[in-house]
């Protein structure tokens, strides 16, 4: 509880100082004038209230989410390697805004959430099914993930082919897949807002429903636990939760597989504790890669999902050599 | 599992039946691909022509569209078919787990980044293979000096292998993007490969390549069914362990360093080569031969698929090979739990 | 560079009234240059020559001799220069737009009845070769050294000129290069003199623009555009300096540089210019800190909307000739700095 109270301290005060930072200098007494005494001519006001706000508001957000359904897909699946990245969400959702884009003629964040989500759904789904999912076993995790790797690669190939054909496509995408919270707009925020709140209450249901789950499908159905219906509310709050925050911020990796593990050993079993856990350690984690994308490089910004690949990497290493059992 | 007996003075083999069909068959389908591939075509090439190319007649289109056109690229393709196919299977076999394929486990990443960088650090095309084969060896000593502590244990392989992979990906499109390649064909090449407009340079590259280590890998092969048994079994027949696996992941390599130095990271041809072929003939890894005519196939069909759309819609054949082979994956998959079942 | 300032100097010696040069952009340059692409054209088979033209390119060089009669344009606005040189190609690269044949509105005139292949995609040598052309163009194509040899087997190719990296040939040097190809170099040139004659004319028209910063972008992912690009290479043709601070943050090759939303002022230019691809309102709209920005204060801006955009990338004697009439106006009203002056859409 301690610890997940101080999580959340340094989430806040992440982004408040994330406030403060940026490539637009803005002194602290100006980032406090502009909540006291907003003026809407002033540009520093504007970058603090509108733009700054917006994006610190979605990297917590996006953290969350992606880290509430990575937790929820490796608890689902019984699958430590379960990331909505690795097991090819991202890639459908990403797919599905590029198919927006070029075949539907969309261009605003609020209409580009559909296709993402149908993406991320369908994809969920045949990772799920083809996975093994459907069997009496349940899901084979191995099986699971080189599922969702094809599926990945499939929709990869997919997605380049069309901006292959649709040049100026291209140029859009070549940014947006590095995946970062920079651009997101505040009406863009709004518009996906009642899917991610939907998402994360889908997730907290099935967080709940899915503790018995631990102790085998068997035992839990036992225990009165309805499977298959914790399996589909997990399953549909995943595919909100990843494809809002695909279609907002691009696809970003890591943040679904890493917060888990890190949260786990303080979980103590409870799947409760673990999806609370991810929640607001996503929240930092995709916060400090906002700010420290920001900080880098002088004068321009990195994306946060370029930042979260370069570090989870390294910390996906730390993990492993933590880590004493075979994991696969 | 009925074998086939070949002994004769000095030495003595058993294989399999079931393997020496599907490698007849892969055989037979792979030379009737690379006949519809020099055949036929966009470009109308029938059996005279390929004669008058031959004798030296040929009108100068012809000759260019078979000679440098067709033929490098047929050959480009079957050899980074063969050397990715050949590269998945060993590792898929030391790590016993299909997931651990170069492409999968960051070689193909780390001989594409490296590529990428010595091109926009120099600006010189030649130095793509040594740029290649550093990534790659570069990113297979990192991946080893990371789990060398815990005994190199599967597991710990494929997820640190999973990671260098995505943190590698992400490092190339920051450099392509500060590379300002305007071109999506540049891009392209590098993110996923391509086999058009290959030129007789490319072949030599990757044949070069195969030449050398296939021979090595197929004599190493034995060492590596030894190293699929459990440890001490392997030690107790006289095989190093740790020798054994620096050179089967040496051989990896460098095959994918030559493959991608050749036609850029294809996805997907060494991941599904070796679950493929292990579908196909169900005999015990490592299949080497098998696996490759397997990479080779995926490949070559990748390209014909890619040359048989409609004359002006071009799409780089690395898009194919990750559209064949993740389906294919997938029934496998399926196929082989629902034999477990039964 | 220097050729068009001499221009310009010399036109200036002779003093205007002002009526004289209003009557001049509005009526007379639009009019003569419509009759003079007639003309020419008209002109065509008197100015063609015969003997075998040599054409040195970034890959060495290329022999064409004759008139090439079937030409196919794989660079992605080569069949701009053709058509604009009276040349119909057999076929041409699509590039983007919902246009016929992908021809653009501005050269749709010069096109007529043709039916062009369309290539979309990449280079596929077999292709070409089945359509049997006399000349290959791709000065602006992206083709690798590979393709350009197994096309220079098929027909004479044009890559970029020497020293020129993929997109960075100026449409002087494509405009030059394709009139020697089709044996039309009195005609090209004579485009070419024309078209830098209008920019030397409205630079002598407009002095207060001279020296002036400017910037061309685009407002989706605030990308700036460079002198290397065809879109910087235009706002220096008029006169301006393109944005200071986004020369300094770019590298010698780079062609578009992105800036944070948060910091604007290397656009914050003399003359701002954004470049839409679709839906221009909403694009700008989302720019936050725009209307903070002295530009936007001043009325310096000047939003091209996709056709102009289209101009300007394209960046052909044709399309030329049809952005300067329409941004001209425009860049007037929006430098005086007076925000009460309609920018004309």
């Amino acid at each position: 509880m301690m610890r997940a109270m101080t999580l959340v301290v340094v989430a806040c005060g992440l982004a408040a100082l994330s406030l403060g930072l940026g490539v637009r200098d803005v002194p602290l007494a100006t980032v406090v004038e502009a909540w006291t005494a907003y003026n809407p001519d002033n540009p520093d006001h504007i970058v603090v209230r509108d733009l700054r706000m917006a994006r610190a508001v979605a990297a917590l957000l996006g953290g969350a989410a992606l880290g509430l359904a990575g937790a929820l897909m490796q608890v689902m699946t019984r699958n430590p390697l379960a990331d909505p990245g690795i097991l090819g969400i991202n890639s459908g959702a990403a797919f599905g805004v590029v198919m927006g884009i070029w075949v539907l003629g969309l261009s605003a964040a609020g209409a580009l959430v559909l296709p993402a989500l149908v993406g991320a759904g369908i994809t969920a789904v045949l990772v799920l099914v083809l996975g093994g999912g459907a069997g009496r076993d349940g899901p084979d995790p191995v099986r699971m993930v080189l599922v969702g790797a094809a599926l990945s690669a499939l929709f990869l190939s997919l997605t380049w082919a069309l901006l292959i054909l649709s040049r100026q496509s291209l140029d859009i995408y070549r940014y947006w897949v590095l995946g970062g919270f920079g651009q997101v707009d505040p009406s863009n925020l709004w518009a996906v807002m009642p899917l991610l709140l939907a998402g994360f209450g889908a997730a907290f249901v099935a967080a709940f429903m899915l503790n018995p789950l631990a102790l085998g499908d068997d035992t839990a159905r036992a225990l009165g636990v309805r499977v298959g219906l914790a399996r589909f509310i997990s399953l549909v709050g995943t595919v909100l939760l990843c494809g809002t925050t695909v279609s907002l911020a691009g696809p970003i990796a890591f943040i679904g597989l890493i917060v888990p593990h890190l949260v786990r050993p303080f979980a103590r079993g409870d799947v409760r504790r673990l999806a609370f856990g991810s929640v607001v350690l996503g929240a930092a984690l995709a916060m400090t890669a906002d700010v420290l994308g920001r900080l880098i490089l002088p004068g321009q910004e990195i994306e946060a999902g370029a930042i979260m690949a370069l570090i989870g990497g390294p910390a996906l290493i730390v993990l492993v050599q933590r880590q004493r059992e075979a994991l696969v | 599992m009925s074998t086939l007996t070949l002994r004769n003075a000095a030495f003595s083999a058993r294989v399999p039946r079931r393997l020496l069909v599907v490698n007849a068959v892969l055989l037979a389908v792979l030379f009737a691909v690379l006949a519809t591939g020099l055949l036929g075509g966009t470009f109308p090439i029938g059996m005279l022509d390929l004669m008058a190319v031959l004798s030296g007649t040929a009108d100068p289109v012809t000759q260019m569209v078979v000679v440098e056109n067709r033929l490098p690229r047929l050959l480009t393709a079957l050899g980074v078919g063969l050397a990715f196919g050949m590269a998945g299977e060993m590792l898929q076999t030391l790590l016993r787990n299909p997931l651990a394929s170069p492409d999968v486990i960051g070689f193909s990443a780390g001989a594409g980044l490296g590529a990428v960088m010595t091109v926009a650090l120099t600006g010189v095309s030649g130095l793509v293979l040594p740029g290649a084969l550093a990534g790659g060896a570069l990113t297979a000593t990192l991946l080893l000096a990371l789990v060398w502590n815990k005994g190199m244990s599967p597991g710990a392989i494929v997820l640190v292998g999973i990671g260098l992979t995505v943190t590698l990906g992400v490092v190339t499109d920051l450099m392509i993007v500060r590379l300002d390649a305007n071109d999506v064909g540049e891009l392209v090449k590098w993110i996923m490969g391509s086999l058009s407009a290959r030129s007789w340079e490319d072949t030599v590259l990757v044949w070069a390549g195969l030449a050398v280590v296939a021979p090595l890998a197929a004599w190493h092969q034995f060492a590596l069914a030894r190293l699929t048994m459990a440890d001490e079994v392997a030690t107790s027949l006289g095989q190093s362990l740790v020798q054994g696996r620096l050179i089967t992941i040496v051989f990896a390599v460098v095959l994918v360093g030559f493959g991608v130095a050749a036609a850029g990271p294809l996805p997907f041809v060494a991941f599904v080569a070796g679950p493929i072929a292990h579908g196909l003939s169900r005999a015990p890894r490592p299949t080497l031969l098998t696996a490759a005519l397997v990479g080779a196939l995926v490949t070559l069909l990748a390209d014909r698929i890619a040359q048989a759309l409609p004359g002006f819609f071009v799409l780089p054949a690395g898009i194919f090979t990750a559209l064949i082979g993740a389906p294919v994956l997938i029934w496998v998959l399926i196929a082989q739990s629902r034999r477990r079942r039964r | 560079m220097a050729n068009l300032q001499k221009a310009g100097h010399s036109v200036g010696r002779s003093p205007r009234c002002a009526l004289a040069i209003y009557f001049d952009i509005w009526i007379i340059k639009p009019v003569l240059t419509r009759l003079f692409c007639f003309l020419s054209c008209l002109c065509l088979p008197a100015m063609v020559s015969a003997e075998p033209r040599l054409l040195t390119h970034r890959y060495g060089q290329t022999e064409v001799s004759g008139t090439p009669e079937r030409v196919v344009s794989l660079s992605f606005i080569g069949h701009d220069f053709l058509l604009g040189l009276g040349v119909m190609p057999v076929a041409l690269r699509y590039w983007y737009g919902d246009h016929p044949f992908g021809v653009w509105p501005w050269a749709q005139h010069a096109l007529g009845d043709a039916e062009p292949q369309v290539i979309t995609g990449g280079i596929d040598v077999e292709a070409v070769a089945l359509l049997q052309p006399d000349l290959i163009v791709g000065q602006w194509s992206g083709m690798t050294e590979t393709e350009y040899r197994l096309l220079s087997r098929i027909a004479p190719t044009l890559p970029p000129p020497e020293g020129q990296s993929d997109y960075s040939a100026s449409w002087q040097q494509m405009t030059r290069q394709i009139g020697r190809a089709m044996g039309l170099e009195a005609q090209a040139e004579a485009q070419i003199a024309q078209i830098e004659a209008r920019f030397a004319a409205i630079q002598t028209a407009h002095p207060d623009w001279q020296g002036k910063t400017a910037a061309a972008v685009w407002p989706d992912q605030i990308g700036a555009y460079t002198t290397v690009d065809l879109r910087g290479q235009f706002l220096e043709q008029l006169g301006f300096v393109n944005a200071p601070e986004v020369e300094a943050l770019a590298g010698p090759r780079t062609y578009n540089i992105r800036l944070s939303q948060e910091d604007l002022t290397p656009i914050d230019t003399d003359l701002l210019l954004w470049l839409t691809v679709n839906d221009p309102a909403a694009a700008l709209a989302r720019i936050r800190l725009r209307p903070s920005m002295r530009a936007f204060v001043q009325g310096r801006e000047v939003v091209a909307d996709p056709e102009l955009t289209a101009a300007l990338s394209h960046s052909s004697p044709l399309s030329l000739s049809y952005a300067l009439d329409r941004l001209e106006p425009m860049i007037a009203a929006a430098v005086d700095g007076d925000p009460t002056t309609e920018v004309p859409q």
